[in-house]
């Protein structure tokens, strides 16, 4: 069962972490673990590979806890970042083949699913960023949402909208402007 | 205004480094700038922090119960090894063993390695024959146990769930019939091992689960318990 923690109690236990603490080493693994492996299960497609990619994600959250800052980031954003890093890595590593799926397939998994993180933090922020996002092109919008959630760079993306390469980094780049924009107001 | 540009463009770049979306070269090239520019660093945690919001948006997936496993293995082999074997031991014994047996020896491995476990708890040494996790009704591991019938040792490692609740733990059998057999008080936080005589090591033999019942200091109960069951968990045979 996934144990409920608040931003505050994950931010202290991983610090408590960052100071060799195995048991709130093994709490931060009960409370956060499920929610990372949906990331990397994502991106992966594939529970084998998604496990190991989570046991990398948890070795390097033992060994750089003492370097999270609570005064920077979240604890959660902070420890998704690195699932979702890990598991890109893998994704681009020699000799991976994982499954990918369509654009809209991804759009309709990612609007069905419900908001997992609501019992660790508030949702507001994530509505802030789903609200600016929804400013964009829809296209534009979706192309950074299908960036995030499967990990694929500009070339797979103009290939699978079937657009020229050129024309896709203009439409992110201007697109991670407003949303700079957006998010800073 | 050309400052304006500069910082669009790095604000561009960090956000094309978050999202992972650049070719190999120029992502290289992006992350070397941000081990060495810390205002571009900065901006590149911003948008770090603004994507993995979209997390959100993805159901949670539970591990197997085998992952903590390894992961506990791979963080705290090296200490571990010098714990006087024990981890050592226990690690052997989850090679090959169910989930359930595996989530309660990463629960005994962490709980072992603490430095400061005293009295010094006595493994069972290659017997255990059966064990057991113990949890509360909102699935947090209380207790692990492992018990070896061919001498009546049985090994007992809390987590710190109870710690500082005043009432004692007492530890029951439950027998195949449903009635259930007081083994008797244990501490709340250390692991210990308990000598069963004839009697009780004849129960504990068929028991089919074991629970915690939590009980006023001073006072044991007989029949049954008289404080409320707090902890559960059904005896695998190995």
């Amino acid at each position: 069962m996934e144990a409920v923690m608040t931003r505050e109690a994950l931010a202290i236990e991983l610090g408590k972490t960052g100071q060799g603490d195995r048991a709130a080493f093994q709490r931060v693994y009960e409370a956060t673990s499920s929610k990372l492996l949906g990331v990397c299960l994502r991106i992966l497609g594939d529970r084998g590979l998604a496990e190991d990619v989570l046991q990398d994600t948890y070795l390097t959250v033992w060994r750089r806890a003492e370097t999270f800052d609570a005064t920077r980031a979240s604890p959660i954003t902070w420890l998704v970042t690195i699932a979702r890093n890990r598991a890109i890595d893998r994704l681009r590593s020699a000799g991976a083949r994982v499954q990918t799926r369509p654009v809209d397939d991804a759009f309709e998994v990612a609007d069905d699913a419900p908001l997992a993180s609501a019992q660790i933090e508030s949702a507001d922020e994530a509505r802030r960023l789903n609200g600016c996002l929804e400013e964009l092109d829809d296209k534009v919008g979706g192309a950074i949402r299908t960036a995030f959630f499967e990990g694929v760079t500009y070339d797979e993306l103009s290939q699978r909208q079937d657009v020229p390469l050129g024309t896709m980094k203009s439409w992110i780049r201007r697109g991670l402007l407003k949303l700079r924009a957006c998010l800073e107001q | 205004m050309t400052d304006t540009i500069d910082k669009d463009a790095d604000d561009v770049l960090a956000g094309e480094l978050a999202l992972r979306i650049l070719p190999p070269a120029e992502e290289a090239a992006a992350r070397g700038r941000e081990q060495t520019d810390a205002a571009f660093a900065g901006r590149v945690a911003r948008w770090n922090e603004d994507l993995a919001r979209l997390a959100d948006e993805i159901a949670p997936v539970r591990p197997s119960d085998a992952l903590w496993v390894r992961i506990a293995a791979g963080a705290f082999g090296v200490a571990a090894a010098n714990d006087n074997g024990r981890l050592a031991f226990w690690r052997r014994w989850a090679i090959g063993s169910t989930g359930l047996l595996a989530a309660s020896v990463a629960a005994l491995a962490v709980m072992v390695a603490q430095p400061a476990a005293v009295p010094e708890p006595v493994a069972p040494q290659g017997g255990v024959t059966r064990v057991a996790t113990l949890t509360l009704e909102n699935g947090a591991a209380a207790v692990t146990l492992a018990y070896d019938a061919g001498t009546g040792h049985l090994f007992l490692a809390p987590t710190d769930v109870m710690e500082g609740d005043p009432r004692v733990p007492h530890l029951w059998l439950v027998k195949p019939d449903g009635g259930v057999q007081l083994v008797g008080a244990f501490h709340p936080t250390q692991p210990a091992t308990h000598n069963l005589d004839a009697t009780l090591a004849s129960v504990a033999g068929q028991a089919i689960s074991v629970a915690v019942s939590m009980e006023e200091p001073g006072h044991t109960p007989s029949a049954q318990p008289d404080g409320p069951v707090v902890a559960q968990g059904d005896i695998t045979q190995l």
